[in-house]
């Protein structure tokens, strides 16, 4: 055995370590050289070339930006802190019996966060510092002291937000969370815009922030029961690194934090309906919109596609909605095949009909708004354009967007179907041929 | 070696008969050989066996979810091309070792799924989980997601899906581990009402006493095969223990000498 002992510094640093490795491990997954030679270095390269033009030439409206606005756009990135402690599962089963452990663990947790914020805020500040000096009056010093009480702010909040989350559970914790960032932010956003219109240095924000996050700080490293919570914010903080690119390998699951579901608590019927495909497809919808990041993607879609036609002339907005339907059905297809590998939806043997006229239903509950909406948005470009009897577009768009929806919604389906159908029948006459050449008994797999 | 001593209680033809010459999960791999038994009508029978002897691959088997499987069912006296295998595997009921849950779903969410892929109406359902509900003590978590059950509140709640589709076959895998002594109880009466409406049950377990008075018949898995079948007395027979002899030592007497997993 090693006569090397163990302490609580370097055991944090290590362990920092070894979550970095893991997250980059999961990058590499996507990031190889052909991705990061043709897609991320001319991205960059892009990028950077935008931002000094940017910053050489700003934009007209940024004019229009109050001088105080990069108060309240550095608080808001510091407001998704969360207290890192990097906790194992392991460490409950003796590590947490030891008071002095526990103490300098989370000392040397609360240093890895107050360390991530100024990092992020000294790197936002420098970011923006061009414009800030040049068109919003902002002197280095004062930008330096924003940087400083900006990291405070997100080590305050991430003390609080541990309390919060310490103490509550559910929904409460979910309001209280909430409550407490509007609270904060509302708060930091009128005390410091104060102190920067009436000229005074914001080294007082800065002394404040300081001492109460010492006070916090102190209060933190004595608490009691804080290990569960922990163990839970490494997982997220693990989730929340590589959720982008092992999602579709189920490899991060989020469960819910509520003991009840927030949205649709309570059984509603979303179809009037009860067929078993509508049966199903309304479970799906609930399961679909009580997933953040479900949720999230589907705001990006509709963002994303609604700018897309906006933007673009009305011609190439039309060809577009078809492509980006198109797009949405495919996806949305991808969801349903995705659910019904679950282990529980996996569990009972499904009617071919009940699974793929239920997807059917889904999709057009789930895609059909989005797609009207964007119908209308062309309708609306239409009528600005033309003027006049053109403003019928508005009306007369969504309506044929509804309709072809439907037709290409109806058609996917059918397509899908046969495609189940076929690779059905043909596993099953590899099944049989197997069977054949095994043995000329007969050989009958189960159920 | 494979003894049996023929034994027909009920007096019905059997609901399955189960041949199983080689299934693994790798071809050329075999996990089971020569297994052969069959369950009857209002029968429980219990397929015991040391850790990895192969019971849960059974099951496996009959639920079809082996990548490589030599051998024949028999459903209701009907096999190969005649065999009805949507009717099979609609008329089984698999209760897992560990629960099987879906996140987003909330407890009443879990039977609405199993409802309505079963083509349950929503009024059968009502009607037939608020016993099942109330039997296992679920009714006041029933909008609560299961995933934040306790691990025994989630065995329950498989155990209200299993009975709620009213199966022929229940599958029941190592049904006492993680129940408290009450739910275990309530458990053994839903299934004598089962084993009365006729429905079948075959169950993995390692609390060997319980098997001893909950089945009629038993199948004593050893390293892939059959070490022995039948009734207690069949067993003691077989073990060469006299009569009375508990189950847990016909079956050391069967393992004994053997290291095989």
């Amino acid at each position: 055995m090693s006569g090397r002992r163990m302490k609580p510094l370097p055991l944090t640093l290590g362990r920092i370590a070894a979550f970095w490795r893991k997250v980059w491990k999961g990058w590499r997954l996507v990031l190889d050289w052909t991705v990061l030679l043709y897609l991320a270095l001319p991205a960059l390269w892009i990028g950077s070339g935008i931002y000094l033009e940017a910053m050489r030439q700003p934009p007209p409206w940024v004019d229009a930006i109050p001088a105080a606005a990069p108060i309240l756009v550095l608080s808001l990135f510091m407001v998704s802190a969360r207290l890192r402690t990097f906790a194992d599962p392991g460490d409950g089963l003796f590590l947490r019996h030891y008071r002095g452990w526990t103490a300098k663990l989370t000392a040397a947790g609360l240093a890895y966060t107050l360390a991530a914020r100024l990092l992020l805020a000294v790197t936002l500040t420098a970011i923006v510092y061009p414009l800030m000096s040049s068109r919003l009056g902002w002197s280095a010093a004062q930008s330096a002291e924003l940087a400083a009480a900006s990291a405070l702010l997100g080590f305050v909040w991430a003390l609080l937000r541990d309390g919060i989350e310490r103490r509550w559970t559910g929904w409460r914790r979910t309001t209280a969370n909430l409550a407490a960032r509007i609270v904060l932010l509302t708060g930091w956003g009128y005390a410091a815009g104060w102190l920067f219109r009436a000229g005074i240095p914001l080294i007082y924000a800065v002394v404040g922030l300081f001492l109460l996050a010492l006070f916090l700080a102190w209060r933190r490293i004595f608490a009691f029961g804080a290990f569960a919570l922990e163990v839970d914010v490494e997982r997220d903080a693990y989730a929340a690194c590589v959720r982008w690119i092992l999602f579709e390998a189920g490899e991060v699951v989020n469960p819910p934090s509520t003991k009840r579901p927030l949205l649709l608590p309570k059984p509603v019927r979303l179809f009037r309906r009860r067929d078993a495909r509508r049966r199903v497809a309304e479970l799906w919808l609930k399961a679909t919109l009580r997933d953040p990041s479900m949720l999230r993607s589907l705001l990006v879609l509709t963002g994303a596609g609604s700018i897309a036609v906006w933007l673009t002339p009305v011609w190439i907005a039309a060809i577009a909605w078809v492509a980006m339907v198109l797009l949405t059905i495919l996806w949305l297809h991808g969801q349903w095949n995705q659910w019904t590998t679950e282990r529980y939806v996996a569990l009972f043997d499904w009617e071919e009909e009940t699974l793929h006229r239920g997807e059917e239903r889904a999709r057009t509950a789930l895609g059909m708004p989005i797609a009207l909406l964007w119908a209308l948005l062309i309708g609306l470009q239409v009528g600005i354009r033309y003027d006049g009897w053109a403003w019928l577009a508005a009306i007369a768009v969504p309506i044929a967007g509804w309709a072809v929806v439907r037709f290409m919604n109806v058609q996917a389906t059918d397509w899908y179907m046969l495609r189940a159908r076929a690779k059905a029948r043909l596993e099953a006459e590899k099944r049989h041929k197997e069977a054949e050449a095994d043995e000329a008994e007969p050989s009958d797999p189960p159920a | 070696m494979t003894t049996q001593v023929s034994n027909d209680p009920s007096g019905q033809g059997p609901l399955v008969e189960v041949d199983i010459r080689e299934a693994g999960y790798e071809s050329g791999k075999p996990i089971l050989r020569d297994v052969a038994f069959d369950i009857r009508r209002g029968e429980r029978v219990g397929l015991l066996g040391p850790n990895g002897a192969g019971k849960s691959t059974i099951m496996k088997g009959l639920l079809g979810q082996l990548p490589h499987w030599r051998g024949n069912v028999v459903w209701q006296g009907r096999t190969g091309a005649d065999a009805p295998r949507r009717e099979m595997s609609r008329s089984i009921a698999y209760i897992p070792e560990q629960p099987i849950l879906y996140e987003r779903f909330t407890l009443w969410e879990h039977l609405q799924l199993a409802a309505a892929v079963t083509g349950m109406s929503e009024e059968e359902l009502k009607e037939r989980s608020a016993p099942l509900l109330r039997r296992f003590r679920l009714t006041h978590a029933v909008y609560d997601y299961p995933i934040r059950f306790s691990k025994g509140m989630q065995q329950k709640m498989m155990l209200v899906v299993a009975f709620l589709l009213e199966p022929e076959l229940f599958l029941v895998d190592e049904p006492f581990i993680g129940l408290d002594p009450a739910a275990v109880m309530e458990l053994l009466e839903a299934l004598d009402e089962e084993r009365r409406r006729g429905a079948s049950v075959l169950l993995t377990t390692h609390v060997l006493d319980s098997a001893e008075r909950l089945c009629d018949r038993f199948v004593l898995i050893h390293a892939g095969g059959i070490a022995a079948k039948g009734t207690l007395q069949d067993i003691q027979m077989i073990s060469g223990r006299p009569a009375g002899t508990p189950l847990f030592d016909c079956f050391r007497a069967l393992t004994a000498g053997d290291d095989r997993p």
